[in-house]
């Protein structure tokens, strides 16, 4: 138990803090993206496609032919804002898409 | 203008109809190949219809997430409920006694409605996050439904209507015998906003109403180490390195 290393630890306050919305508070954030060669080996193009929004679109309509869950998601949810409190998440808060099973 | 209240009207119902059933056999139909139940969930079919129930009836996990949205869209929500059932007195004759027992009740129930629009609309206004994800149709269901309640209530507490001529005319919606509407800007208005809110029903966020029993993060039981869950099209996947 040599060189006990030092953390800063956060205060925690009974009460949760939401803190306002701010755009680009997320913008830092990127996905940890896997070399081309990877990529190709499991079926994806490994770069941009220059049609990425059409591309992405017929995924979509795809996955919701598949899942059934993603479906009544996204036809039902409310926007009721709930999960932007749900403490479990907090993902909007933190700028992340909602977790739709939060109401669903 | 009895003509074309009455046609928005049937056009309304069948679209209506035919859009609903169009997305609860799409829902039927798509599989749920992940077993995804909110945990804690039941571990038995009953205790299932036992969660649903306090869903449907309490909204219980909007209690859980959030006090206000829950209060508000309870209000909302049951007030329309008895208000639904109320209106049923202009549909039947004679008029069955417990809908006659509701028509006191109906008034405040009317309150109740507004009272929970008007919450959660100050809530999407005044909130900065729940602002932030507020879409214009969000705002448009609000004011549409808003609008229902205003022109409904106003009919029943202050500028009475001709309710004999509003029943003649409903009658004759249902017997496929239309009669004239009594002339009422009021009414007229209540009625096309009524038609409006149909119309959109099965394109909108309204679909929460049928899609709450399809959720499988609902309404599946959580016992995926005593039953095997293969459905659909992932039915084959890992069964043999699983």
């Amino acid at each position: 138990m040599a060189d006990k290393k030092k953390f800063e630890v956060p205060v925690a306050h009974d009460l949760l803090e939401t803190p306002d919305v701010a755009e680009g508070v997320m913008a830092h954030s990127q996905p940890y993206i896997a070399k081309p060669e990877i990529q190709q080996t499991v079926g994806f193009p490994g770069e941009l496609v220059d049609n990425w929004q059409e591309v992405a679109v017929a995924k979509l309509g795809e996955l919701t032919g598949k899942y059934r869950g993603l479906q009544v998601y996204l036809d039902s949810c409310v926007k009721c804002g709930a999960c932007t409190d749900s403490r479990a998440t907090g993902s909007v808060a933190q700028g992340l898409p909602p977790p739709l099973h939060v109401c669903g | 203008m009895s003509t074309l209240i009455s046609t928005l009207i049937y056009l309304a119902a069948l679209i209506f109809v035919l859009g609903v059933s169009r997305k609860v056999w799409h829902y039927a139909r798509v599989p749920a190949p992940l077993k995804i139940p909110t945990t804690p969930a039941p571990t038995t079919r009953g205790g299932v219809v036992l969660r649903m129930l306090r869903e449907i009836i309490f909204f219980e996990s909007l209690f859980k997430a959030n006090k206000w949205t829950w209060l508000f869209g309870w209000l909302f929500h049951a007030g329309m409920l008895l208000v639904l059932l109320a209106h049923l007195r202009y549909f039947t004759e004679p008029v069955w006694w417990w809908v006659a027992m509701l028509a006191p009740l109906s008034k405040y129930a009317g309150i109740a409605m507004g009272v929970g629009l008007l919450g959660l609309l100050a809530r999407r206004l005044l909130v900065d996050r729940v602002r932030y994800i507020s879409a214009p149709s969000d705002f448009l269901m609000l004011v549409l439904l808003l609008s229902i309640v205003a022109t409904g209530l106003s009919m029943r507490l202050f500028i009475h209507t001709d309710i004999i001529g509003v029943k003649q005319f409903a009658l004759g919606l249902v017997r496929f015998e239309w009669q004239a509407l009594p002339s009422d800007v009021l009414l007229f208005l209540h009625l096309f906003l009524i038609a409006l809110l149909i119309l959109v029903f099965p394109f909108s966020k309204l679909l929460h109403a049928p899609g709450l029993l399809f959720s499988p993060s609902r309404n599946q039981v959580d016992n995926p180490r005593e039953h095997r869950h293969s459905v659909g099209w992932a039915a084959h996947r890992g069964r043999d390195n699983g």
